[in-house]
């Protein structure tokens, strides 16, 4: 009944942003809007879902004395500090700005900085020949780096470089998203038509045409 | 004139999904070439239950979209193996939509293995929305748990190579698919094995052999065959009015 009354949503929400897109009509074009409005309220909700489970996984580490179980403090700390800051001075006070700007962003920007240094690493092992094809990757690689220094342009290098970026690279990321967005086409048609509900925790998901 | 172009090319694609689909359920004869990203993730639970630890499985941060309903068939497909082999299984979301969908699919394919005192609601972990304080969720998960497969299917953003260099740190055996182009690259550097692009929505039915699924994978092909046509015709029309 559960499963019955997912998929019929899932239908008549589908079905209406769909012909959104097809049919001016303003009775479907504001059903459209107001779909997609709940969609942002569902969301919402799901984000303290998303705390709780959050509570109960720590709160069990904790109440478990399982390894590493300060870490869980640590979290559980800051996350109801944050929450009581929040709630209590509001987003524009100069105390959550100030733990938003000197722990928050100092942190996160710590960790996205360490991409310059993974693609490196990552660029290293995969330039190691293996075969013609990374041998390609190694020679195509080290064109349009060259393409982008001073001695490269010594040697026609960036002309290079672009040519490789403009032409291959560009058919090659097109045909990548032709072939993705007809994928997820087929997928969201199954969604919209019930035939697709192992989401739903359906223990056999999928139709049958027999 | 355009949407009526539009509407007639999917309906078309829905009709010759249902054509192939029965067509498979008549016949029976697997359309799909071999994908070995896919076959992989059996490997993946083999060396995990042969070292005792877990693996882990997460989606990205790319929410309900068209990649992460794709993912969901593999998620499917590896809670059925890990729960057959008693192998723990670890999934981090970081969208709190889609978390209470992967403790649904994790939960029912622990029962439909018949071992539902297995499944622990406390491996589906949500981290955060905040990209990079799920990768610090994913990378304590990956060093304190040692984990031994990494499997990460959907939308990535720039927390692909993040994740990916994790697992490699940790020396976890790494699957990946997306249809994300600008993380392709990374994915593929750092990952053992990768699906690209459309690869990733060919899973479900790969995995499952589910004829609704084979049939739309069929349909997806045919009007993959169709728009390369189209894009031929439309190339040598501009060069021979160019020409004129």
């Amino acid at each position: 009944m559960k499963l019955t009354l997912a998929s019929l949503i899932t239908l008549v929400a589908g079905i209406t942003v769909v012909a959104d897109y097809f049919v001016a009509a303003p009775v479907i074009n504001h059903a459209a809007s107001t779909f997609t409005q709940w969609s942002v309220m569902l969301s919402a909700f799901s984000t303290a879902l998303g705390g709780v489970n959050l509570l109960a996984v720590h709160k069990k580490r904790l109440s478990q004395r399982s390894a590493n179980w300060g870490l869980s403090v640590i979290l559980l700390a800051s996350m109801v500090a944050w929450l009581v800051i929040g709630l209590s001075l509001g987003t524009e006070s100069s105390v959550y700005k100030f733990i938003w700007d000197n722990v928050y962003s100092s942190l996160s920007s710590t960790l996205f900085a360490l991409n310059a240094f993974f693609i490196a690493s990552a660029a290293y092992r995969s330039f190691r020949v293996k075969g013609i094809d990374t041998l390609i990757l190694l020679v195509t690689a080290c064109a349009v780096m060259l393409g982008r220094t001073g001695l490269g342009e010594a040697y026609r290098m960036p002309e290079i470089a672009d040519w490789l970026i403009r032409v291959p690279n560009t058919a090659g990321m097109r045909g990548i998203t032709i072939g993705g967005a007809l994928g997820a086409i087929s997928v969201s048609a199954r969604v919209i038509l019930g035939l697709e509900r192992g989401y739903a925790g359906e223990r056999r998901s999928g139709g049958s045409y027999q | 004139m355009r949407q009526l172009i539009e509407l007639c090319a999917l309906f078309s694609m829905l009709l010759i999904a249902v054509i192939y689909g029965r067509d498979y359920s008549r016949t029976g004869t697997m359309p799909i070439r071999r994908l070995p990203a896919l076959d992989s993730v059996d490997e993946a639970v083999g060396r995990t239950t042969e070292m005792g630890r877990p693996v882990h499985f997460t989606t990205g941060t790319g929410g309900m979209v068209a990649d992460t309903f794709a993912a969901f068939a593999v998620l499917e497909y590896l809670a059925k193996k890990t729960a057959q082999y008693e192998c723990a299984l670890i999934v981090s979301n970081a969208d709190p939509v889609v978390h209470p969908i992967t403790e649904n699919i994790v939960r029912a394919a622990y029962h439909a293995q018949g071992k539902p005192e297995s499944f622990k609601p406390s491996n589906i972990r949500y981290h955060s929305d905040s990209m990079l304080a799920y990768v610090s969720g994913v990378w304590g998960i990956m060093e304190r748990e040692k984990v031994a497969a990494n499997i990460m299917m959907g939308y990535f953003f720039a927390e692909s190579l993040l994740l990916s260099e994790g697992g490699v740190r940790t020396g976890a055996f790494q699957i990946a698919g997306t249809a994300s182009t600008p993380q392709l690259p990374f994915l593929v550097a750092a990952c053992d094995q990768t699906l690209i692009g459309e690869e990733l929505f060919a899973a479900g039915a790969y995995l499952t052999e589910d004829p609704v699924r084979i049939g739309a994978l069929m349909a997806q092909d045919t009007a993959k065959i169709a728009s390369i046509g189209v894009i031929l015709l439309g190339a040598l029309a501009a060069t021979v009015v160019s020409q004129i």
